[in-house]
């Protein structure tokens, strides 16, 4: 050993690191309830124990298997019409999953390119971009989206692109702040002095620093996006029937509170989940790349 | 721990008179952390008598700041005293309720922090903290609490304090801000000041008029001070006694003189050995390896890694040794073998002077031109307010010109704000300047293009102040090194592994950290990764900005010792970008000093450093604390008025003279131009003649 | 802060001009008002004579400066579907608007920063983890189906409150209680943070020294800058109301909000109300915001630099 260099200044057991380092049971539980709900959106109509859209008049207004007048056939109850609502939830899962990402996918397919161009080049064309940014957050999302729906006519694709040009900001503010946080890192202007080309820099430098917190953020946009799209489709103004969406079923079932409580239950209880899982990967990421 | 028993009747003996004010026994503290408990002090006793002035000295990671907040009893949530005592007053303070606690504070013993402007709460006036210091400390409201106020800001040397008690702390320099904080730390009238590294974020021209400061109110006010600091300069200007501590022990304790003419503990001698010598009569000595990680301490000595006199003897690496009294002295070591530092000192490891050197400057062929000639280069920044309305301008570099020849090392010298940071960036093309021109070997740098020319690019590199900011975190070491040969396409990837390997190897470090990330090193590790990058292309130019601020003082002496063997094997030319005089002096074979923008002198480094022609220069030298307390406190100091300007509205004429004791009617009107004064250009209407008193070793003041 | 005051109102009117634009555009250009005003088999000529009154044959920028006359007139066009001025309709329903957003806006500052204070001065703490799980679960729970839960809870099987409707106080119960949950929780969490980080400031740290209690710092000089948070974040739950995002919770409620209103119209294809509500509350909502910047930028003072 030369007499200059010290031990790595944190030696540790490996296997006592990964232990530590295990996600917590939460997360653990967060990552297996969105796995299910990506198998179940996958798959649709295949997997449910029964038919989404038939009807059984007979059966009218089930509830659960545990209540009195339930029965195992229809687990979670039915409906006004006698649809399974286990089925309806589980095809729900397709429409709500695929909107919250898409919508998110497509505010970071706006947002990320603004702001690297505004953190990177910075100048007038951040300025401009950074009003821009600025205009679009003064907006009243909400009655936009309402509004944009009107004049496109409601439906999964004119919900998507509505909520999603109302919702870009936050990426070109994160990718923003990133880029210019990095481009006056230390290693960043090292690299420059090296002779790195923009190109070089951008792929070497930027992006492997950025891909977490856009995930990151991206993971926390998809919940907010599956109750953006909830509400809409609950008020009557997203996903139309014979689409199902969880929020359409909530909405649809809004007169029967009376009677058939599980009706707005359920649907509700998957959106919470998926939320609350969402919520708890983009935490249990963030800490993660934290401990890097 | 053993050293306790026979601590109390030893102290007795060294100074018999006088009880302690504050006493602090074998105090350990630990902290919690992911990895469970680690131990932070490991039994330090201390103590405090009245009036005396303490010097508590390490460096990052020995605890010493940690022993200040154990004794006001402010640890954090995560850290708690886990034996000893804190007694003062008779009571022992690590006992007392978090509500007795506080009649203790503010009271009777005070603290001040490295920060003077996070100290300070950012949404209220200066005036109004001060007032509230002042109420709490009596306990009641006077209806002439405003002239109070400005009474405590006027005894704190505040310029104007009606004024400066309006203010908000970010309207305030940060000498300024440390000064309202002594004011408030003082409203109590406290007879213990613990002083936590107070001059560290302020520029040494300021931090000598606050340690100034410090030595007056205390012997005004009857207070024992404890001062914490990593600087041995202001130890050997300020204290009567010192306290060593490393990795949370006290190894070395005893009367200033004592610790810098007779240190015994080996960590001591080589601390002593690692500061830079501004009179260039003692060449640096580095102590090897780094400052261990208090997760995983060495056995027994806990210095014994690092250790010169342990001669691979058992007992050092398998007992810790107890800080005992040296026979004779009031000295205690923390050494097995503390008596072989008289052998040692027989050796002279503090009489190495160095070669006396005719010349220094490299050799120069007149036939051709300099490597890198900066031809009046300025640099303005428009600031922006508001939309419409200009904020202003500053002109961060005013006119600066000078050549660097090849192989040779230009030092350039100046306090924040001076715009050394912003040439160095001019240089490196990260700037363009607003005018001038930089040709390196003949090509025009600075001709429209932001981006450099190919070749040339890669034969100038940089290493930055902060190593850890200046390496990819998520990169390997390997791809860090190559990055300039892979920008370059230089070289098969074998090839470059093995170039790699080589710099490794140059820098002190071994092949097989290619594969560690930079997360894995201590900061001059990747400070010596960092000059592997910039060596790996064999650059004619490094330009270094800062390279060893961020480093602690053992570990920038090895970096520095570095850059000297890179410079003499490599013939390679340095910019050096310093704010510190002493730390250039044994590396700059030429010195410029930039004030305000603008060089105010410029020569041999040896010229500069024994007959400054400039004021300013003078007036930064003797601000540098000398690590040697006869000489330091015979030396001629010059404390300068005020601070720096703002270089928004940079003073008229020579822009030195608001803080110039040479200063007449001309000065204010005309700017002086850089002339020749012997060997030196120094731009000044009145400069210097004569050598400055550098008190040599041995006496010889006057 | 005069500079401030300036650039921040220079955004407040490119923001507003920016609105009046998309909505033009948005009612004018995508949309067919001629179509949406007339029956499915309206001749030609039908088409052509309301095309012509409602001015739409002239060049665009013509349009967009007799729509931006309009809107300097109050004239936010008439009503399809209730054969009324756009305006005097939305002006009808601000009240209840107001009413919730305050209601909210009270409720949510109280409990929130009550809750985020209690826990940050004791972290960790059994009263602090229950709130941090709490405040973390509640921005999961989409409001409109939490109202129903209330509703089926509290209504139908308790009777203690009714169903829905506006007009007394104990219909606002309610509402209040939906919609203030996520502010409530969203609060806590930024109180509690801010807290905490403004608790670990060395100027903190410097002012225990010389021997003030906690609690004396905290109210002396912590409050201060939690107030400029609370703020900023209160202001963001009042203008929550008015930009829509109660709707659910109004639709839930059957209250007689804005938000309602915008449902009401969309499904009623009537674009002039729509465009006048979104008008209208944008243009409160850019009024509000700049507001609440000014009143943080003269609390904290270092904003203005």
């Amino acid at each position: 050993m030369s007499s200059t260099v010290d031990a790595p200044r944190l030696s540790g057991n490996r296997l006592g690191d990964r232990l530590r380092h295990a996600p917590p049971l939460s997360a653990l539980l967060a990552y297996g309830f969105l796995g299910l709900m990506c198998v179940v959106a996958v798959t649709g109509a295949l997997l449910t124990p029964a038919s989404p859209t038939d009807q059984d008049l007979a059966a009218r207004l089930m509830p659960p298997f545990w209540q009195a007048g339930g029965s195992l056939e229809h687990i979670l109850g039915t409906d006004q019409l006698g649809r399974d609502l286990l089925s309806r939830i589980m095809v729900g899962a397709r429409t709500t999953l695929a909107i919250g990402v898409a919508t998110a996918a497509l505010e970071a397919l706006i947002g990320v390119p603004l702001g690297l161009t505004a953190g990177y080049f910075g100048g007038r064309l951040e300025r401009v971009i950074m009003s821009l940014t600025d205009i679009q957050m003064g907006f009243p999302a909400a009655l936009l989206i309402i509004f944009i729906v009107l004049v496109l006519g409601p439906g999964p694709v004119v919900l998507t692109v509505a909520m999603g040009i109302n919702g870009w900001m936050i990426f070109t503010r994160l990718t923003r702040v990133t880029v210019r946080s990095l481009k006056t890192s230390g290693f960043v202007t090292a690299s420059v002095v090296a002779g790195g080309s923009h190109r070089f820099i951008m792929r070497h430098h930027l992006m492997p620093h950025l891909r977490g917190p856009l995930l990151a953020v991206f993971l926390l946009e998809v919940p907010r996006m599956i109750l953006a799209e909830s509400v809409m489709s609950f008020i009557g103004l997203g996903v139309q029937p014979p689409t199902i969406s969880w929020g359409l079923l909530i909405g649809g079932s809004r007169d029967l509170i009376a009677v058939a409580y599980w009706l707005s239950l359920f649907p509700g209880l998957a959106i919470v989940f998926t939320v609350v899982s969402l919520y708890l990967v983009s935490n249990d990421l963030a800490a993660r790349r934290a401990r890097l | 721990m053993s050293t306790l028993p026979d601590s109390l009747p030893d102290g007795a003996r060294e100074l018999p008179s006088m009880p302690a004010r504050l006493q602090v026994e074998d105090l350990h503290v630990e902290f919690s952390t992911r990895r469970g408990p680690v131990p932070v002090l490991s039994g330090v006793s201390l103590d405090l008598r009245p009036r005396e002035r303490v010097a508590l000295v390490g460096e990052s990671g020995s605890g010493k700041s940690v022993t200040a907040l154990a004794i006001m009893g402010l640890l954090s949530r995560n850290g708690w005293v886990s034996g000893g005592s804190v007694t003062y007053a008779g009571h022992d303070l690590t006992l007392l309720p978090e509500k007795e606690y506080r009649k203790v504070r503010g009271r009777e013993i005070a603290l001040i922090f490295q920060d003077p402007t996070g100290s300070l709460d950012p949404l209220r006036t200066v005036g109004s903290q001060v007032a509230e210091a002042i109420v709490t400390a009596t306990g009641h409201r006077k209806s002439d609490l405003r002239d109070q106020v400005v009474q405590a800001l006027h005894q704190m040397q505040i310029p104007d304090p009606e004024r400066r008690a309006g203010q908000y702390p970010h309207e305030l320099s940060g000498g300024m801000n440390q000064r309202v904080m002594i004011a408030i730390a003082l409203a109590g009238g406290p007879g213990i000041l613990i002083a936590d590294e107070p001059t560290t974020a302020l520029d040494a021209t300021t931090a000598a008029g606050i340690m100034d400061l410090l030595g007056t109110l205390a012997h005004d006010r009857d207070m024992s001070v404890l001062l914490i600091t990593h600087d041995l300069g202001v130890v050997a200007d300020f204290a009567e006694r010192v306290e060593l501590m490393y990795a949370g022990r006290i190894v070395e304790r005893g009367p200033v003189n004592d610790i810098f003419y007779r240190p015994r503990h080996p960590y001591t001698i080589g601390l002593l050995g690692s500061v830079p010598d501004v009179s260039g009569q003692r060449v640096v000595k580095a102590i090897r390896g780094s400052i261990p990680s208090l997760t995983a301490l060495p056995t027994g000595c806990v210095f014994h890694p690092r250790c010169d006199r342990m001669q691979e003897r058992h007992t050092c690496r398998e007992q810790a040794p107890d800080l005992a009294l040296i026979s004779g002295s009031d000295q205690r070591v923390a050494c097995h073998f503390s008596d072989e530092a008289d052998r040692e000192h027989a050796a002279g490891p503090r009489q190495e002077l160095a070669e006396p050197e005719t010349s220094r400057s490299a050799d120069t062929d007149p036939a051709t031109h300099p490597l890198v000639e900066v031809d009046d280069i300025s640099v303005v920044f428009h600031l922006k307010q508001g939309l419409f309305r200009s904020g202003g301008q500053v002109t961060a570099v005013d006119r600066v010109s000078f050549d660097i020849e090849r192989g040779e090392t230009l030092a350039l010298v100046g306090e924040s704000g001076s715009g050394k940071s912003t040439t160095a960036r001019v240089v490196l093309g990260l700037q363009a300047p607003t005018s001038g021109r930089v040709v390196f070997d003949g090509v025009d740098l600075t001709t429209g293009d932001k981006r450099f020319p190919k070749g040339v690019r890669r034969r100038v590199q940089a290493v930055f102040q902060d190593p850890t900011s200046s390496l990819d975190p998520r990169m390997l070491v390997l791809d860090i090194v190559t990055e300039p040969l892979v920008v370059h396409d230089l070289g098969s990837p074998a090839e470059r592994r093995q170039r790699a390997e080589e710099m490794l190897d140059l820098v002190g470090l071994h092949p097989e950290h290619l594969e560690r990330k930079p997360a894995e090193f201590s900061g001059g590790q990747r400070q010596r990764i960092a000059i592997a990058r910039a060596l790996i292309v064999e650059p004619d130019l490094i330009v270094c900005d800062e390279p060893v601020t961020a480093l602690d003082v053992s570990v920038q002496a090895q970096v520095l010792l570095m850059f000297e063997r890179i410079k003499a094997h490599r013939n390679v030319s340095l910019l050096f970008i310093a704010h510190d005089l002493a730390v250039v002096r044994q590396i700059a074979d030429r010195v410029a000093v930039i004030y305000l923008g603008e060089i105010v002198e410029s020569g041999p480094a040896d010229e500069v450093f024994t007959r400054p022609r400039h004021p300013y220069t003078r007036a930064l030298l003797s601000a540098i604390p000398v690590a040697d307390p006869r000489r330091g406190r015979d030396r001629d100091r010059i404390i300068l008025e005020g601070s720096t300007p703002s270089a928004l509205a940079p003073p008229s004429g020579c822009r030195f003279h608001t803080r110039c004791w040479k200063a007449e009617d001309i000065c204010h009107t005309d700017p002086p131009a850089l002339a020749p004064h012997g060997p030196a250009l120094a731009a000044c209407h009145f400069p210097e003649e004569g050598p400055v008193h550098m008190a040599t070793p041995g006496g010889g003041s006057r | 802060m005069r500079s401030y005051l300036v650039s921040r109102s220079l955004r407040m009117v490119a923001v507003m001009v920016a609105l009046i634009a998309a909505t033009f555009f948005l009612s004018r250009i995508v949309a067919d008002p001629v179509a949406l005003t007339l029956p499915m088999d309206a001749s030609p000529a039908d088409r052509a004579r309301v095309t012509h009154e409602l001015g739409l044959d002239k060049p665009l920028p013509e349009q967009f400066v007799d729509y931006l006359g309009g809107l300097f007139r109050g004239d936010l066009g008439v009503s399809v579907w209730q054969r009324q001025p756009a305006l005097s309709i939305v002006l009808e329903r601000i009240p209840a608007s107001i009413v919730l957003a305050v209601a909210t806006l009270a409720v949510s500052v109280v409990i929130g920063l009550a809750i985020g204070v209690a826990g940050a001065l004791r972290p960790g703490s059994l009263v602090d983890r229950v709130a941090t799980l709490a405040s973390a679960t509640s921005v999961a729970v989409p409001d409109f189906w939490l109202g129903i839960m209330l509703v089926t809870l509290f209504a139908v099987q308790l009777g203690w409150v009714p169903t829905s409707g506006y007009g007394s106080l104990i219909q606002l119960i309610l509402p209040v209680a939906t919609l203030a949950m996520r502010p409530i929780g969203r609060l806590a969490r930024v109180s509690r943070e801010a807290v905490l980080e403004e608790m670990g400031k060395d100027y903190v740290t410097a002012a225990r020294a010389r021997g003030l209690s906690v609690m004396s710092i905290f109210r002396k000089h912590v409050f201060k800058a939690i107030v400029a948070v609370a703020i900023t974040i209160a202001g963001y739950d009042f203008v929550y109301v008015f930009t829509g995002h109660a709707v659910g919770v109004e639709t839930v409620f059957n209250w007689p909000g804005l938000g309602q209103l915008a449902v009401e119209a969309t499904l009623r294809q009537d674009v002039i109300l729509v465009s006048a509500i979104v008008l209208f509350s944008g243009l409160l909502v850019t009024l509000v915001n700049t507001l609440l910047d000014v009143v943080h930028a003269a609390i904290d003072r270092r904003v203005t630099l």
